[in-house]
């Protein structure tokens, strides 16, 4: 007896199915229940950007702290020396973490002892400026240092 | 003769087994990974947005757009990774978010940018792109391993010669 392979073919795909599934239902699937439930989360989540109220930090300042200051601030750019070069605060010293030990000379030169240190990164969520101003604080003892809250994006929304 | 006596032989028992379990742990660590990832993001997606802003790639509108729909489109990808029907669909959105990812990372290290992944809802540590790219790579293999093969391989079997000698000749008399 001759023994033959019977090769099936595949199921008939068409050109509204992909797989098993119909591209309408993948639609629905990853594109309709994502959107939905982005719209469902903006509109309900307290912690979205049109409802959240950010809860002070300590450590943490504002422009408006800033601004009240009696006397000026010296404000420190805690992101790289590309970024800084792009924008930065005027009158910024730059200050980056991966480069600390030759920038910290300039930037001792430009402090003046009791004026107030305002550590800054790109970000309100960019983590840099905290671990700097911990740093200043810790290793090289300096009491008056504040990170500002938002970083160099808030004062550029503030500033335009 | 059924469909199976098509295929090809059956790799040895352990040889399988070793392989459907690698599969399905690779499909629980992925699915773990993005479902995690993408709840920290809908439980605070105000940080998010500040994460992909921080990546200086897209517009306000389209990092708020992105920061409501990406988490749930993480979840429901990690989700259906583990559903047979929907496990190479979702494979494939899952390769393509982490390629684009991949992206931004390369981007932002190219720029110089001070990034915050973003990548479990934003923890406000500094991250370092190297990591985050290799956290990726790994992430990519596991996708590949948890997708399985696209198709069962099949072998065709040869018609065997006709033996025409052994057969006798039946003579109409």
């Amino acid at each position: 007896m001759y023994q033959y392979c019977v090769v099936t073919k595949n199921r008939s795909k068409g050109p509204w199915r992909a797989g098993r599934v119909s591209v309408p239902a993948l639609i629905l699937i990853f594109c309709f229940i994502p959107l939905l439930g982005g719209v469902i989360n903006a509109l309900v989540n307290p912690n979205a950007p049109w409802h959240r109220v950010v809860p002070p930090v300590e450590g943490e300042v504002d422009l408006a702290w800033v601004a009240a200051q009696p006397q000026p601030v010296l404000f420190v750019d805690a992101r790289s020396e590309e970024e800084f070069s792009r924008g930065h605060i005027d009158g910024a010293v730059s200050l980056p973490l991966d480069s600390l030990d030759s920038a910290i000379i300039d930037f001792l030169d430009r402090w003046q002892p009791g004026e107030p240190i305002v550590v800054y990164c790109g970000s309100p969520s960019c983590g840099l400026s905290t671990n700097l101003a911990n740093l200043l604080r810790d290793q090289y003892g300096l009491d008056n240092v504040w990170v500002l809250r938002g970083g160099f994006d808030e004062w550029r929304r503030a500033n335009q | 003769m059924t469909r199976d006596d098509c295929l090809a032989p059956p790799a040895p028992r352990e040889e399988r087994l070793l392989w459907l379990s690698l599969r399905w742990l690779a499909r629980a660590v992925v699915a773990a990974v993005f479902v995690y990832a993408g709840g920290v993001k809908v439980l605070n997606p105000a940080l998010f947005v500040a994460d992909i802003e921080s990546f200086h790639m897209l517009p306000s509108a389209a990092a708020l757009f992105v920061a409501f729909f990406l988490p749930w489109l993480e979840i429901i990808a990690g989700l259906a990774l583990l559903i047979p029907s929907l496990r190479w669909s979702a494979g494939m959105i899952l390769l393509a978010l982490l390629l684009a990812f991949m992206v931004g990372i390369g981007q932002a290290m190219v720029r110089g940018i001070d990034i915050s992944c973003g990548c479990f809802g934003g923890d406000g540590s500094a991250t370092a792109p190297i990591p985050l790219l290799l956290r990726d790579v790994a992430l990519i293999v596991g996708t590949l391993i948890a997708m399985g093969p696209l198709r069962r391989q099949r072998k065709t079997m040869e018609r065997p010669p006709l033996d025409v000698t052994s057969r006798p000749i039946q003579l109409n008399s």
